[in-house]
């Protein structure tokens, strides 16, 4: 007798299967709707992590402790035993200066930075983004920028000048030996960092340690077990979205701006249930008289209306759920290629891919319940509300 | 009436003298190490909370506005020359070898690191040129020593808003200078000490200059060697020369 408005509910539901499969399927497609759209924006923000802490962040990075505020040539870390963390995949020093170089001519402002040639291609996409040329222990790999305003090209000569960590006046010549591509107007210069080293009179001192791990989602956590493991105060160590800021902030924007449009197609969606719960529910108010004349409790016919959609929405977020599902996964392993690359903070992307995640069904599984759930309070409070001969003569 | 006018001839002529004696001592610290032609050897040490280190260098001079000078130490700067010829200045790199144009917004600028001023270390400033001087009455100065103060002319670009020159009475000899920014804040200072006879002129064979405002740096100066007044070669103060020398 307890469970009798349940047994009520399903008996509604699989009696006029016509009307149930069709409410239940705008309900369905709507959770798959969603869904899809938030795996694909999920996706394309970790698609864009990916390749932005790959390119040259890293997930982690440690500096001298106030250098990314003011970065500055004697800020360096001396020494440090970089700890062997499981979660570790690889890490590369870094030298940091800016400089003036010389070229045909010309004069530019440049960065300078000291790379370990090994360890930087096992961290970082550097290697992939070598357009000329090759990288060299000696030579000088330019930005395709530079090398353009320069106009200079593989096997001409840099000179670059400037300050020396021991006060001296550093300046040297370096053959080019290879061109990276990158974004308009950055004017960077690679050496390898040693020579680098050499070059600003820093001894074995470097600038940045950047660190990947495999996953950039817990570089916090990964932060914090390095901070730890290494127990330096002197050092700030600290995740992709504190090194990135600027980045990360432009990308907490971007995905506020995502929100709204995703809450436009929940509205859709959410109209969509309503009308098929409405018409569900009033085109049955002849019935519900019915049963009110009979003597059934106001609080009993809405418990059955209020359990049959609860049912009806279950059954059709998981039947949803499925092709939900196959689409994100297949997106995610297979993505859709773009006509056009979008920049989006220096990264260039060209795959639309979506992700498979908690979020991705949690959020569009409680929004469709929530909306058909408070859609049909109205029209079952409606027919309580309504003379029991009135409801009777409703057609 | 008589007096009066007496009094005002009498101040006019002791203004005159003190003028005189003023331009005189400004003026013989302004050459106190030039000479028509000065020839040294010059270490300077510098020394910052960052690092620390000694140049070694040759330093050529023909009047008051042309100077050559040559680094000899570290190995690393050996061959970096400096020229100065007027109002111009140049540095050279061996290693790159360029020669590079000290424009003249750069004169104040840090020369090789240290707390002299490109302008400080190829002229010392004119200071009978481009500055106002006066005496500074100071009771608690010493009676053997000498205040002067010293303002920029109009005209003057400088970086200071007054120069304090402590001097020693009985031969003129600066001791101490002390900088001024426009808003009386000292800013650095420079202490002439170890007075010697060098080249067969006496001079503080020691320069030790003070940042006030950048932690503390501390840039010394010291002459080991000098000649004054032996002809230096002409063709040492051109642009050729800046290139050739090593």
């Amino acid at each position: 007798m307890k469970m009798l408005f349940v047994r009520f509910a399903f008996r509604n539901i699989f009696r006029q299967k016509r009307r149930s499969i069709l409410t239940g399927l705008t309900i369905a497609v709507g959770f798959f709707l969603l869904s899809l759209s938030i795996g694909v924006s999920e996706g394309s923000y970790s698609e864009v992590i990916d390749i932005f802490t790959k390119s040259h962040t890293g997930h982690i990075q440690i500096h001298h402790s106030d250098y990314l505020d003011k970065p500055n040539l004697y800020k360096t870390i001396d020494e440090v035993d970089i700890p062997e963390l499981s979660f570790m995949t690889s890490w590369t020093p870094r030298v940091y200066s800016s400089a003036l170089a010389f070229g045909n001519n010309k004069t530019l402002g440049t960065q300078v930075l000291g790379i370990d040639l090994d360890r930087e291609f096992k961290t970082t996409t550097l290697a992939a983004k070598l357009s000329e040329g090759t990288f060299s222990e000696e030579g000088a790999v330019i930005t395709a920028s530079l090398a353009r305003t320069m106009k200079v090209a593989v096997g001409d000569d840099i000179v670059l000048i400037s300050q020396g960590a021991d006060g001296s006046i550093a300046n040297d010549i370096f053959p080019i030996s290879g061109i990276v591509k990158d974004e308009e107007g950055m004017m960077l210069c690679y050496l390898s960092i040693a020579t680098a080293q050499e070059f600003l009179s820093l001894g074995s001192r470097v600038h940045e340690i950047a660190i990947m791990t495999d996953s950039y989602h817990h570089a916090e956590e990964y932060a914090t077990a390095i901070r730890e493991s290494i127990g330096d105060a002197t050092l700030d160590i600290q995740p992709w979205q504190v090194v990135e800021k600027s980045f990360y902030d432009a990308m907490l924007m971007d995905i506020k701006g995502m929100w709204v449009s995703l809450s436009i197609i929940m509205l859709i969606v959410a109209l969509g249930i309503l009308n098929s719960v409405l018409m569900d529910i009033l085109e049955r108010t002849r019935e519900y008289g019915v049963l009110k004349a009979l003597g059934t409790s106001p609080a009993f016919i809405f418990k059955l209306i209020i359990t049959e959609m609860f049912l009806l929405t279950t059954i059709s977020v998981i039947i949803g759920a499925i092709p939900a599902f196959i689409a994100n996964w297949f997106l995610a392993e297979y993505g859709i290629a773009l006509s056009e690359p979008i920049e989006f903070g220096g990264v260039m992307f060209s795959t639309y891919r979506s992700a498979v995640s908690f979020t991705v069904f949690a959020v569009p599984a409680a929004l469709t319940m929530a909306t058909s759930l408070i859609v049909s309070i109205f029209p079952a409070i409606g027919i309580l509300r309504k003379p029991a001969v009135e409801a009777m003569r409703h057609v | 009436m008589k007096f009066v006018k007496a009094l005002i001839f009498s101040m006019c002529v002791f203004g005159t003298a003190y003028g005189a004696d003023i331009d005189n001592i400004v003026e013989r610290i302004d050459t106190l190490f030039r000479s028509d032609y000065s020839e040294a050897t010059v270490s300077m040490m510098i020394t910052t909370p960052h690092w620390k280190r000694t140049l070694e260098m040759d330093v050529w001079s023909r009047g008051m506005d042309d100077t050559f000078i040559t680094i000899t130490s570290p190995k690393k700067d050996r061959g970096i020359t400096t020229l100065r010829k007027g109002n111009e200045m140049w540095n050279y790199f061996p290693k790159i070898d360029k020669v590079i144009k000290v424009p003249p917004s750069m004169m104040m600028g840090s020369w090789m690191g240290s707390d002299f001023t490109n302008d400080d270390l190829v002229r010392e400033s004119s200071l009978l040129d481009d500055y106002d001087a006066s005496f500074v009455e100071d009771a608690a100065l010493a009676d053997s020593l000498i205040m002067i103060s010293l303002v920029p002319r109009e005209g003057t670009v400088s970086l200071w808003g007054e120069i304090r020159l402590l001097v020693r009475r009985e031969d003129s000899m600066p001791l101490e200078q002390v900088y001024y920014d426009e808003h009386g804040a000292k800013i650095r200072v420079l202490t002439l000490s170890d007075i010697k006879e060098l080249g067969g002129k006496r001079i503080p064979t020691v320069l030790t200059m003070i940042s006030l405002i950048k932690d503390n740096n501390t840039t010394v100066i010291r002459y080991h060697d000098a000649t004054f007044g032996e002809k230096v070669p002409d063709d040492t103060f051109t642009l050729r020369n800046l290139r050739k020398k090593q």
